[in-house]
This record gives structure tokens, sequence and C-alpha cells, in this order.
């Protein structure tokens, strides 16, 4: 996929606002650890990660109505941990591609004040044997609305992918429960925070 | 002291509890003790003012009124452990007891956890979470240390659990007296409450209190059924 056939595909189903956005375009190399953050404002975002090997922290920020592809090109064992922290309206798409004998364990967490559209897959062609996707969306809303989208595109008859998706909400009941143990609204809110960060 | 006047409670508009006095001492162990149905539990949520309830009547510790008060601010000094412990997999039982205990010391909690015969892990474990009913009751009886509260209220904690565990909660409930706090048990364990040095017991049929006084007339009640009354 290149940036003017991703920005075509979204404009289908999205603002005509993007019509006048600018695509900004990057590409990583990363066979090191490495922490990346990324503010968005009034653009078109399009990154390709080539990851070798390695682990990498990225940080998106987006207060804006923004929209974000990410493509990462997975070689050996990587991990990727990708933290979303959302007050505007955001459309994002990340593909992780896992080529053969490789590894990715993907973890996103999405913290959304407002709108967020999310579309995760991980692809493995036919031709990547024994690879192994792996992709965890753990969700902390506060008043907000959020679609989260994960696909799992496994050609290859050898290699596997997996998905697991969580919502960090409580119950009334579980509210309940630990108002009598003396916490109120704001301390169950904090609490739930920190288990989100802590992921 | 803890003192109840002229309660009245209702839920879903239905009458449960009907013209509820009763008073409780600090340093003193009372046994509600009532029939499936006769409003224990409720009487119990409503000192708690729980939400669902509807109330009439006057709750004051210590001379303060704590009729409308918040559960969340009553809690800071009263203490219920439920029936049936409620399981929340998103918060993990370390992060809750940083937040309610004024001194977290893991050390003291784990060897508390281990004497008590929780999992080795449960710390690391979402509030209850995946653990047996008896563990669940383990742990209820681990927050009734820990938080040190003045008034304790415990729901039952004693169905479902084995004799060890009943030892155990046997010596707290003791010591909960020598620290002088006011220790409520809901209990329906005729074997093990008749083991316990209680003060008073209160026995609630259909909503309204049928006896005050001392642990005898649970021989009676174990005889004869609560027709006695």
């Amino acid at each position: 996929m290149d940036s003017k056939f991703f920005k075509d595909l979204f404009k289908k189903y999205y603002e005509k606002i993007f019509d006048n956005y600018k695509i900004i375009e990057k590409e990583f190399n990363i066979n090191k650890n490495q922490y990346i953050e990324i503010n968005l404002d009034k653009n078109i975002y399009y990154n390709v990660f080539n990851i070798d090997n390695s682990e990498v922290k990225i940080r998106i920020n987006n207060n804006d109505t923004s929209m974000i592809y990410n493509e990462f090109n997975i070689i050996g064992k990587v991990k990727i941990n990708i933290l979303i922290n959302n007050s505007g309206n955001l459309r994002i798409y990340n593909l992780y591609k896992v080529n053969s004998n490789s590894s990715s364990d993907s973890i996103e967490k999405i913290y959304n004040k407002n709108n967020v559209v999310l579309i995760s897959k991980i692809f493995i062609d036919k031709n990547s044997e024994n690879s192994e996707g792996k992709l965890s969306q753990y969700l902390f809303e506060e008043n907000g609305i959020s679609i989260l989208l994960p696909i799992l595109d496994i050609e290859n008859n050898k290699s596997k992918g997996f998905h697991g998706s969580k919502i960090l909400k409580l119950t009334e009941k579980e509210e309940n429960y630990l108002r009598y143990l003396s916490l109120n609204k704001e301390e169950i809110k904090n609490i739930l925070m920190r288990e989100f960060n802590f992921i | 002291m803890l003192k109840i006047e002229g309660l009245n409670v209702y839920s879903d508009n239905k009458k449960i509890l009907e013209n509820i006095n009763l008073e409780f001492e600090y340093g003193k162990l009372y046994l509600i003790f009532g029939p499936n149905g006769s409003g224990k539990t409720t009487l119990a949520k409503a000192i708690l003012n729980d939400e669902s309830l509807k109330k009439e009547g006057k709750i004051f510790l210590d001379n303060v009124d704590i009729t409308n008060e918040r559960t969340e601010n009553i809690a800071k000094y009263t203490y219920y452990s439920f029936q049936d412990p409620v399981e929340i997999e998103n918060i993990r039982t370390r992060t809750l007891l940083m937040y309610i205990l004024d001194n977290f010391d893991e050390k003291k909690i784990l060897s508390l956890g281990k004497d008590l015969g929780l999992p080795e892990d449960f710390l690391d474990r979402g509030v209850n979470y995946n653990l047996s009913g008896g563990e669940k009751k383990r742990f209820s009886l681990l927050l009734s240390i820990l938080l040190n509260r003045k008034v304790i209220i415990l729901d039952e904690i004693d169905s479902g659990v084995d004799i060890e565990f009943l030892n155990k909660l046997k010596y707290y409930l003791y010591q909960f007296k020598k620290e002088n706090k006011i220790v409520i048990l809901i209990s329906h364990n005729f074997k093990f409450v008749k083991e316990l040095d209680i003060d008073k017991v209160i026995v609630l049929i259909d909503g309204k209190v049928k006896y005050v006084g001392d642990k005898n007339i649970l021989n009676k009640i174990e005889e004869y059924g609560f027709k006695v009354f």
C-alpha cells in the first residue's frame, strides 16, 4: 500500500476534510530499542517502520482531526508497544507485516477522550513460514467513542496469529464494592488509570 | 457507640426492615441471626447507606448522624465484608491495597496472606479474581485486619470455609474485641457461633427485631427453630 492509495481508501469512508490535508511521509529503520513520539495535527501521516530484532515504544498524541497510517515490517523477534493518547478525532491504521521466521508481539494501548477509529491488521503472506504475530489491545475511555477493528490475515499454514482486546472499565457492581472500601468515583478512576499505565 | 433509631428500610418500594432500634457498643461482639430473607444483610447495608436502599429513621456513630453520609465516607470507619465478594479483573489487589491502606507494607501483607491461606500471588491477581469461595472469605478477613476500622461487619464470612479458617476467624474476632472495635457478625453457622464469646444476639425475623439478649437463645432456636418467637 502506498500513501496515495491509503489516502484514497480513507477518503471513501471519512470526512472531506482530509482532502485539504498534506501527506507527511516518514521511514524509520530500527535495529535497536527505540522510543518514538509522534504529535499529530491537521495532516495525514504515513509512516513505515522497518524493525529488525528490536523493541519499539511509540507514543502518538492527538488533539486534532488527524489520520495516521503505520506500516511495520517485522524481521526477527520484535516487540512493539504503542500508546495512543487521543482527545481529538483520530483515524489510525496499523499494519504489522511479519516476515519469515519472525515474530511480533504488539501491544496497543488506547487512552481515548474523544473519537478514535483504530484498524489494526497482522499480515503474514503465503511465503512467510514459521512466523507469529500477536496483537493485544487495551482501551481506557473517558467519555469517548472508540471503534477498534483487529484483523488477522494469515496466509501461510505454518504461521500463526493471535489477537486479544480488553476494555478497562468497571461494572456498577464492581464500583459499588470499591465504594464499600472507601473509594470515591475520582479515586476509582485514578486506580484504573494506574492499571492502564502498568500494562 | 453505633445507634440505630426507628429505622425502616425499603428496597424496590418493598419494606425490608421495620422500626429497628439497636445500640452497638465498642469492645463487644454482636451476632445477627435470623432465617434467610429476614433482612440481616439489608441492615448491614443500610448502616453503610447503600444507595439502592430507601431509608427512614436515624443512624448515629459516636453521636454523629451518619444516616445520609455517602457509603465511601462511612466506609472510612466501617468495614463491611460482602457475603459474595465481587471479582474485579481489571484492578490488581496490590493497587487496591496501595490506595485503601494508610501504610502499604508488602512484607506484612504477604505474611498475613500466607497465614490466612491466600495464594502466594494474590497481590498480583485481580481483586478476588479467580479466587475460590473460601479464598474470597480469607481475603475479606485480611481486609478487616488491615483496614483497622472501628466498626467491623462480617456477613456470613464463616460459610463455605474449612475448620482451619474458622479457628483463625475466631482468633481475630477476639482480637477485634480486644482492640475495642464494634464487631457485628451475621451468621447461620450454629456450631461456630455457639463457640464464640458473643455479647449480644440480635434475632431478626421478617424485617423486625424479635430478640436482643444473651446467646442462650441459640440453644432454643436450635431445638425449636425460629417458631419460638
